[in-house]
């Protein structure tokens, strides 16, 4: 290989480089309303006179680091650092509360380096076969795995299903907010110009899941002094807790990256695809949104692995998966390296290079995190009359900083308020929050295929993919309703022989 | 006493960091004094974000007084957030707009912006950036009278993938051209080039900078651009072909109106000098981008005779009355 | 406010709102390309869907047995707290100084917040140091480093 002709010194600066880019990631991911995204467009301009490996594996440790960062505000503060940690706050923050924050961050450390490794090891080795395969999906499997996602939803429900079906329609509605691609007509903005662009998503998630949860812990007793004992702030994981999180973990792994390498779905459903396939296959459903291992460890898994995945497109077809590899894609393009099925053969050394520093990325990132991780643990023990301020002032700075916007400020204020309300009530914020994010995935999706089609339905079964998602959902929808009648067939009779004895 | 400590250090912290903004504010008198905030109506990374980056990178080298500019992504509103921020901002020279002109150009015509063509004081034209037509590499059009040929014979047939900004421009060369064809709306130019590369539409409207490493690949080759000026190369434009339509996209940079003389020459000078420096225009061709200079008044012409063309279009499309 | 009650209130709510929904979305023009489902079809079905789920919802509230009440033990911090953040964010967003309203913002949560564990000099400075300590924590990530302006 000729990663192996660099010296010594050079390997020592690059791991140098990979964790000065990790823990900037870590950082930044941390913090609420930026993510990755930002912190490799603010590290991009230092890479402009460095070697090429180095400045690619700086961005990359940087990326992957600031998808596990994201977490570390969702688990510690119920702020969700990034779109894709969402999904992590159902049950890392439960996890945490509940007197073990250390636990909490250590599955969603593990699970991440996981997941990481995996996107790693498929961008490895599967390269060329996947990316193939990502370009034979386009608009009408778009929509099916749209609604593949919503169809679970019923995993995420909370008990009333009509409120969780109504959160689900209403977070549809919010998606359609803003101008409409196709017409160019302005769609429910009622004159508000910030509207125009639709909703923001920093803003809604901050919104219904941080605003709402810093009502509800003032609501509770400000004063009260947390005890998280010694056990509580260790983050070793021991064997048996790691393979009770070992089949989440492969699940989400496996989604993050497929749903990584797919142009257009995004970490954001990739992680919520993962938390619900979790829960259906999971032994013990009840625990999921109580603090369930398995609920931090799919979610985190997925995230990190849809970095791997998002990586495969962009080196071997020049198409990147996601707003943050598009500007990676920018770095390789300043460097002169045009990535495409050419850049295995042409420029081996660099491609074989990147793909060994992938895999150091991750492994900088479970050291950092494990020497950090028992700080971020620590937050938790400052009561909560100190801490809602902090939270509350992270989550306006957060909200502002995504668009630049006090519009948004106000939407996220707004949101907030109504959702602390509504869980009250039983209406299911998650469910909301995923039918926003596919929402757009969906109707635009659907739109775009029937242009294709010239106005025939028929486009989504005569393409073999579109036909297979489409009978996975109908065997979906068919599980859940026969599972139901028995269940209910089984209560019926329970009861009845109640009333017989 | 640890409390005490600390405060005694943030205190400490306070007086040096007021400290240095007092001697930089005292030393000079001439503009710059201070960092010049350059407003970027698009998201850290995307569309123009990376010449921003570049150019502004050069300029501060020839910025007087060692100053800096801080690039602020003011996005939302299709671009023209950011866009009404430079608009209501002091004149002083210190806050610019680094804009694409179609925010000016274009969604005047729409009425939900605060501003107009002529409300602004033009700095500079940095960029053009043509629109071409990509189609696949083995697409069997060869030329644009084949695929005209093709378009007319079988109406409705060919499929074009286009970000929203591009839909009604193409609606106009239909109704120009007096042909028909299928637009395919994608959210964003990597989501409309995907669905080219992988055969689910027949051709794509984008840039060279967006398309640069596929078409250095050699997977897709343009057909024709709707520029309005002459371009190299042997890649005829819509008006050659005799479709009057020209669609000009610029990027340039922008201030508030009134923004005094001689402020607006140090900046002209100091941005010229940037893009006259060979480095940038390597590091520029490397991102597909093509500097072309135009001066303020210039530039003001074409801004003009763009937002009337516009006009042209979103009425030809039938977006506006 | 019982559980009941409140879920009447929200779902009326609800319904206002889908029929404003409703009406935009049927005002919408029609796709331009023939072949294809208007801007208005999708909000067109999710208003309906709406009505249908919110009128299913007050029937089973009507025949639940539920008789929970909605507990908002600490009223007072809670409107206290909209109204300090809704003055901060008018303020800033209209006068701007982002960093000396956070220093004022944060004393007065933590003020308040604190309040009930009774008040002296040193916790006012503590307060106080707080407050400041994390302003220019903002000012040095938020300003120097990312080049946040607010």
């Amino acid at each position: 290989m000729e990663f192996l002709h660099l010296d010594i010194i050079d390997i020592a600066l690059l791991i140098f480089v990979i964790l000065c880019g990790t823990f900037v990631g870590m950082f930044a991911g941390s913090l609420p309303g930026i993510g990755a995204m930002v912190a490799i467009v603010i590290l991009l301009p230092l890479t402009y006179n460095m070697e090429p490996l180095f400045a690619i594996l700086l961005l990359l440790a940087t990326y992957q680091a600031a998808e596990y960062g994201g977490s570390i505000s969702s688990i510690t503060l119920g702020i969700p650092g990034t779109p894709a940690a969402t999904a992590t706050l159902m049950d890392g923050t439960p996890l945490a509360r509940s007197n073990s924050p250390g636990k909490a961050l250590a599955y969603s450390l593990t699970a991440s380096t996981m997941g990481g490794v995996f996107g790693a090891v498929i961008l490895t080795t599967l390269a060329a076969p996947m990316a193939s395969f990502a370009l034979q999906l386009s608009a009408p499997e778009f929509a099916l795995i749209g609604l593949l996602g919503l169809a679970g939803v019923g995993a995420l429900s909370s008990q009333d299903i009509t409120k969780s079906l109504i959160s689900v329609v209403l977070g549809l509605m919010a998606a359609t907010i803003g101008m409409d691609d196709f017409t160019g007509a302005l769609r429910f903005t009622e004159g508000f110009n910030g509207l125009i662009d639709g909703l923001n998503i920093i803003a809604v998630i901050t919104g219904v899941f941080a605003i709402s949860e810093i009502l509800t812990m003032i609501n509770k007793n400000l004063n009260k002094k947390r005890n998280v004992d010694r056990e509580g702030k260790k983050v070793r994981l021991s064997l048996p807790e790691m393979t009770k999180t070992a089949k989440p973990m492969g699940i989400g792994s496996i989604t993050g990256t497929i749903m990584g390498i797919i142009p257009g779905i995004g970490p954001g459903a990739s992680s919520w695809f993962a938390y619900a396939i979790a829960k259906k296959s999971s032994k013990h459903k009840e625990q999921f949104g109580k603090g369930s291992p398995e609920g931090i460890a799919a979610p985190e898994a997925a995230n990190n692995a849809s970095v791997g995945g998002a990586l495969l497109p962009l080196l071997t077809l020049g198409i990147p998966g996601s707003a943050a590899t598009a500007v990676i894609l920018g770095a390789f393009v300043i460097h002169g390296i045009q990535p495409g099925p050419e850049v295995i053969t042409n420029e081996p050394a660099l491609t074989y290079g990147i793909f060994v520093g992938f895999f150091l990325t991750t492994v900088a990132m479970f050291i950092t995190g494990k020497i950090l991780t028992p700080w971020f643990a620590r937050v938790l023990t400052i009561p909560a009359s100190i801490l809602v301020p902090v939270i509350l002032m992270l989550s306006i700075i957060g909200v502002y900083t995504a668009q630049s916007s006090y519009f948004d400020v106000w939407v996220a204020l707004i949101l907030g308020l109504c959702a602390f309300f509504l869980i009250k009530l039983r209406f299911s914020i998650p469910s909301f929050v995923l039918a926003f994010i596919l929402g757009p995935i969906i109707e635009s999706n659907v739109r775009r295929s029937l242009i294709m089609s010239d106005g025939s339905y028929l486009i989504f079964v005569t393409r073999p993919y579109s036909l297979v998602i489409l009978l996975m959902i109908t065997a979906l929808i068919l599980i859940t309703i026969i599972t139901k009648l028995n269940r209910n067939k089984q209560e019926t009779t329970s009861n009845s022989s109640g009333i017989s004895s | 006493m640890k409390k005490h400590c600390l405060i005694i250090y943030m205190a400490v912290l306070l007086l040096i960091i007021s400290g240095c903004s007092e001697q930089t504010s005292g030393r000079e008198e001439e503009y710059p004094e201070k960092a010049i905030e350059i407003i970027l109506p698009f998201p850290a990374g995307g569309n123009y974000d990376g010449a921003a980056r570049t150019l502004t990178k050069y300029a501060e080298q020839y910025l007087p007084n060692e100053q800096s500019f801080a690039l602020i992504n003011k996005t939302g509103g299709a671009n023209t957030a950011g866009v009404t921020e430079v608009f209501h901002a002091d004149p002083d020279g210190y806050t610019l707009g680094f804009v694409q002109t179609s925010a000016i150009t274009a969604e005047p015509h729409y009425g939900h912006v605060s501003y107009n063509h002529d409300s602004f004081q033009p700095i500079m034209k940095v960029l053009q950036v043509d629109g071409y037509m990509f189609v696949n590499d083995d697409a069997p059009w060869e030329s644009f009278d084949d695929w005209l040929d093709y378009v007319k014979k079988n109406p409705g047939d060919f499929k074009v993938s286009a970000v929203p900004g591009a839909v009604p421009l193409l609606e106009t060369i239909q109704a120009e051209a007096g042909i028909d064809f299928d637009i395919v709306p994608f959210d964003g130019f990597a989501e409309a080039t995907t669905a080219l590369l992988g055969g689910h539409v027949d051709a794509t409207v984008g840039t060279v900078p967006g398309m640069k490493t596929h078409l250095d690949d050699g997977n897709v080759r343009p057909l024709f651009s709707s520029t309005g000026r002459d371009i190299k190369g042997d890649i005829p434009t819509l008006k050659e072909k005799g479709v009057e339509i020209e669609d000009n996209k610029m990027v340039g940079l922008i201030a508030p109106k009134g923004l005094p003389e001689e402020k607006a020459d140090i900046l002209d000078e100091v941005f010229k000098k940037a893009l006259d420096d060979p480095d940038l225009q390597k590091e520029f061709e490397q991102l597909g981008y093509e500097a072309v200079y135009a001066d303020a008044k210039e530039f003001q012409e074409q801004i003009t005779s763009t937002f009337q063309t516009d006009e042209k279009i979103l009425k030809t499309a039938g977006l506006i009355e | 406010m019982s559980q009941k009650k409140a879920t009447y209130v929200v779902l009326i709510v609800l319904i206002l709102i889908g029929a404003r929904y409703w009406m935009q979305a049927n005002d919408l023009s029609g796709a331009a390309n023939q072949d294809t489902i208007g801007p208005g079809y999708f909000p067109n079905v999710l208003s309906i869907a709406l009505f249908v789920l919110c009128g299913i919802s007050f029937l089973q509230t009507l025949y639940s047995k539920d008789e929970e009440k909605i507990e908002l033990p600490s009223k007072k911090l809670l409107a206290a707290t909209i109204m300090v953040t809704v003055l901060f964010v008018a303020s800033v967003s209209t006068f701007g100084f982002f960093y000396l309203q956070t220093f004022l913002f944060l004393l007065v949560l933590f003020t308040i917040y604190r309040f009930s564990t009774g008040m002296n000099v040193r916790i006012v400075a503590a307060n106080a140091a707080m407050a400041f300590g994390l302003s220019l924590f903002f000012y040095v990530v938020f300003d120097l480093v990312m080049t946040v302006r607010f």
